[in-house]
């Protein structure tokens, strides 16, 4: 590659960057923007979980593979990852008719496996599995909200092959194509009821969807890496779905099948990060992350039932983009250990009025912190810690007209273990 | 480090956020002491019947239960014994049941539940109790402070208040309530006035409308009794027979007929002066009138077939087409207005009463309104339909405990703004509904 070209790239990421920059900054100081949430998992490697989700612009593990590929170039040898997580979020309800009602807990045990594999000096193949996507929400088959949503759950399981290539010492990029399984669940209660209780409705639908991501990783000196990932939103439809009622009161047979075939669709957003990673000193490395997810094309779901169209039913929704906000650090304590932090603001994506409790998103903090102890040349294990700390929030969902307060936390904690050729 | 993991998020597990409740405050009225006057309606008499159930979840129970998150305490009603109740002419509770139609699919119909009411209802409970909820089905205004109301002999007395007066023949309605020194309370009186007359068929009924002149009358008498003990107040409103599934779930033009069925008819009542003619697709109902010339003509935009006509007469003997349907199973028009007209004259009374006494007003007549159109809360749909999505109960006149919460939910949000208080409303869908067979 000549020097000229080089030059050009650089220049444009450059001005890339500094748009992108620009632009988020001027979303920062419009006060109504609301930043991003919605149902994406944060816990998918345990670097970046104990330093809140920043790590975009550090990717110097085998997680790089799904964070950012174009970073595995910088590699001297293989790395390899495999780790699971422990989430069990808490969410409360207040009615303004019945106080407090709490979620009935659901623990979320998403996995990891990451692979960078070395083709060459300059390209390195990745392959990341994990769960990038998810929400499970259920409630008391009793409770205020039963008419809307008693069990929801909806997962994306992801598997990514990637590729990173070292353009010159300081310049990479990277791009990945992601084969995604998604799996919904939504069970409610219908408001038809016979002495057993009223008709209980459940949706289950599994779907696949294809996305891809472009990364690119800059390194202006060797105290510093910069990190761009953008990464596609997909579109699952699950086509193959089945809808089921239980407890139909005799007199609605006809009306209500026991089991009918049924589709339905979700969408994940498309979404932007750029991540900035510093060695301040021989020991203490900062880094930062911003990002950006358009959930605005995600939009309505609607659960169509083929025998009786009059049946289906939709979730109306209106999501917002959102902005995530995290910084963290790293400070090598010994040859064996190194302990990490973080901090992170990230906004809901669902506006008030369509607020439902499958998903009871709102801005959120994220505090996280834990540590890699290093027991052999080539193994080492990170935990991690974080807790997202959901504000308080009051809405009123105008399809449902349901309102009340929602408050939720997730403590996560996780553990994985790290192969590394060095 | 996995056990240390699990170990560690099971000490988080079962911890909950708690969210504060908002405080709620009596404003500028006092619920201390809350009572509730009226009929059927305020009684919480449905399905057919005074019945525990729905007694339980009357509206003024469950505005008294609300209370209770400020001044109010147990809200203690004159409660039926367990089981079917017992209704205006001795009968059980309705329930919806799955009836074989004699030609068709079988239907949905509401029955009593037993062949005969429960009358051991009747022996007497008002000894030494003041009940808060004093409100009588089958009673009229004037009933209120009348003392052979309560008088034991049921052809005298009506045996809903004999049960719990206080003294039996010798008390009143009012002066149970006037005596236990009320600070609040609601009155929903003046369905019975009208609607004896509306349901029983109008003129063909055996019950006439009461004069609004009457009404005022009784109305200011109340009011000032319940004035001169300083209760502060809410009344209710009447709904009009437009917005009640009893007069609306049978549409006046609801005769549904083939092409040759239609022909056949047609050339039936070709003879008829003047003729009927009948089309495919939905037809008026043919009625019995005598005024008409030939004593049968078809049914008018604004009428109304009244819920206890037979659908399965209609469907399968003719009931409407060949048999005109009787007087006393439908309102005609002049009977319709008849019956707005009183509803308006009882409301400006109303309303013109409350502002001259300072006392909220609750427009029930607003809220029925509102319910045409289907009303939805957390979810769940409300409207005046009959069986599916209704607020109603088993006779589509009464409401069921969900919409008696609909109701006090009414008043209490009349109540929050009229005298400034805040009173949470009540979760309409935690309230039982009829079963569907």
């Amino acid at each position: 590659m000549t020097i000229i070209p080089a030059l050009f790239t650089v220049y444009k990421i450059r001005q890339l960057f500094n748009n992108i920059l620009m632009s988020l900054g001027l979303m920062l100081i419009i006060p109504s923007m609301a930043i991003s949430g919605g149902f994406e998992n944060k816990t998918l490697a345990q670097k970046s979980v104990s330093m809140a989700g920043v790590f975009t612009g550090i990717a110097n593990d085998a997680s790089a593979a799904w964070f950012n590929p174009s970073a595995m170039s910088f590699f001297e040898a293989p790395k390899f990852m495999a780790g699971i997580n422990y989430s069990s979020p808490a969410t409360s309800y207040l009615s303004p008719y019945s106080g407090n009602h709490n979620m009935k807990s659901v623990n979320f045990i998403p996995f990891h496996l990451y692979g960078a594999f070395m083709l060459n000096d300059r390209t390195f193949v990745g392959i990341a599995v994990n769960k990038p996507f998810r929400y499970e929400s259920n409630w008391e088959s009793d409770w205020p909200g039963r008419y809307i949503s008693t069990y929801s759950k909806f997962s994306v399981t992801s598997i990514k092959p990637s590729i990173g290539y070292r353009l010159n010492d300081n310049f990479s990029i990277g791009a990945g194509i992601s084969l995604n399984f998604c799996k919904q669940e939504d069970t409610r209660m219908i408001p038809v009821t016979s002495d057993d209780g009223d008709i209980i409705s459940t949706f289950e639908g599994n779907g696949l969807a294809f996305g891809f991501d472009l990364t690119a990783s800059y390194k202006p000196n060797d105290e510093t890496t910069l990190g761009l990932s953008l990464k596609s939103g997909s579109e699952y439809k699950m086509d193959d779905g089945e809808i089921t009622f239980q407890r139909i009161p005799t007199a609605v047979q006809e009306i209500y099948p026991e089991k009918s075939d049924a589709k339905s669709s979700m969408k994940t957003p498309w979404s932007i990060s750029v991540g900035m990673a510093k060695n301040i000193s021989r020991k203490l490395m900062i880094a930062a992350e911003i990002k950006y997810a358009l959930w605005s094309g995600t939009d309505s779901t609607a659960f169509e039932v083929k025998e009786n169209q009059d049946l289906s039913y939709g979730i109306g929704k209106e999501y917002e983009n959102s902005l995530y906000l995290g910084a963290g650090s790293e400070y090598t304590v010994s040859d064996n250990i190194r302990v990490r932090a973080g901090v992170g603001y990230e906004t809901g994506a669902i506006k008030d009025q369509f607020l439902d409790p499958r998903i009871p998103d709102a801005d959120k903090y994220i505090f996280a912190f834990g540590g890699t102890f290093k027991f052999s040349d080539f193994m080492s294990i990170d935990i991690s810690y974080m807790l997202e700390n959901y504000t308080e929030r009051e809405a009123t969902n105008s399809q449902y007209n349901f309102t009340g307060n929602y408050k939720t936390f997730t403590n996560t904690f996780g553990i994985s273990l790290n192969y590394e050729f060095e | 480090m996995i056990p240390v993991l699990i170990l560690a998020a099971t000490l988080f597990a079962g911890c909950s956020p708690e969210l504060t409740e908002p405080r709620y405050n009596d404003g500028d009225a006092d619920f201390s002491k809350f009572i509730a006057i009226g009929g059927g309606l305020a009684a919480g008499y449905g399905d057919n019947a005074l019945h525990k159930v729905n007694q339980q979840y009357s509206f003024p129970a469950i505005m008294g239960e609300r209370f209770l998150k400020t001044s109010g305490t147990t809200y203690l009603q004159p409660l039926m014994n367990d089981g079917d109740g017992l209704g205006l002419l001795n009968n059980a509770r309705h329930v919806y049941k799955l009836t074989n139609s004699d030609c068709g699919a079988p239907f949905i119909k509401a029955l009593p539940i037993s062949p005969t009411g429960d009358l051991t209802n009747t022996a007497w409970i008002g000894a030494a109790i003041q009940y808060q909820n004093l409100s009588v089905p089958g009673s009229r205004i004037s009933d209120l402070d009348k003392q052979t109301f309560g008088d034991p002999n049921p052809l005298i007395g009506n045996k809903f208040y004999a049960r719990f007066a206080s003294n039996p023949g010798q008390s009143t309605v009012l002066n149970d309530a006037i005596i236990q020194n009320p600070t609040f309370y609601a009155l929903l009186i003046g369905l019975e006035d009208i609607y004896a007359y509306a349901a029983g068929g109008g003129v063909q009924s055996k019950d006439s409308i009461t004069s609004s002149s009457t009404f005022e009358a009784e109305l200011i008498t109340i009011t000032g009794a319940l004035n001169s003990v300083n209760a502060k107040g809410i009344i209710g409103t009447i709904p009009y027979p437009n917005t009640i599934p009893y007069f609306i779930s049978i549409p006046w033009n609801g005769l549904e007929l083939d092409a040759t069925t239609a022909a056949n008819y047609t050339q039936l009542y070709q003879s008829l002066n003047p003729a009927i003619s009948f089309h495919e697709g939905f037809n008026a109902f043919v009625v019995s009138d005598t005024s008409a010339p030939a004593g049968r003509r078809q049914m008018i935009e604004g009428e109304m077939v009244l819920l206890r006509t037979s659908i399965d007469s209609i469907k399968c003997h003719g009931l409407g087409s060949l048999i005109g349907i009787p007087g006393k199973n439908y309102l005609s028009i002049q009977e319709v207005n008849e019956i707005n007209n009183a509803i308006d004259g009882y409301n400006n009374i109303i309303r013109s009463t409350a502002m001259i006494n300072n006392l909220a007003v609750a427009e029930l007549d607003n809220l029925f309104n509102r319910l045409l159109s289907e009303y939805t809360f957390s979810g769940a749909v409300y409207s005046s339909s009959y069986i599916f999505n209704s607020a109603f109960s088993t006779d589509g006149f009464y409401p069921s405990p969900r919409g008696n919460a609909l109701i006090a939910n009414e008043f209490i949000n009349t109540i929050n703004q009229y005298y400034s208080a805040r009173i949470p409303l009540a979760d309409v869908n935690s309230y039982p509904t009829p079963f569907i067979p």
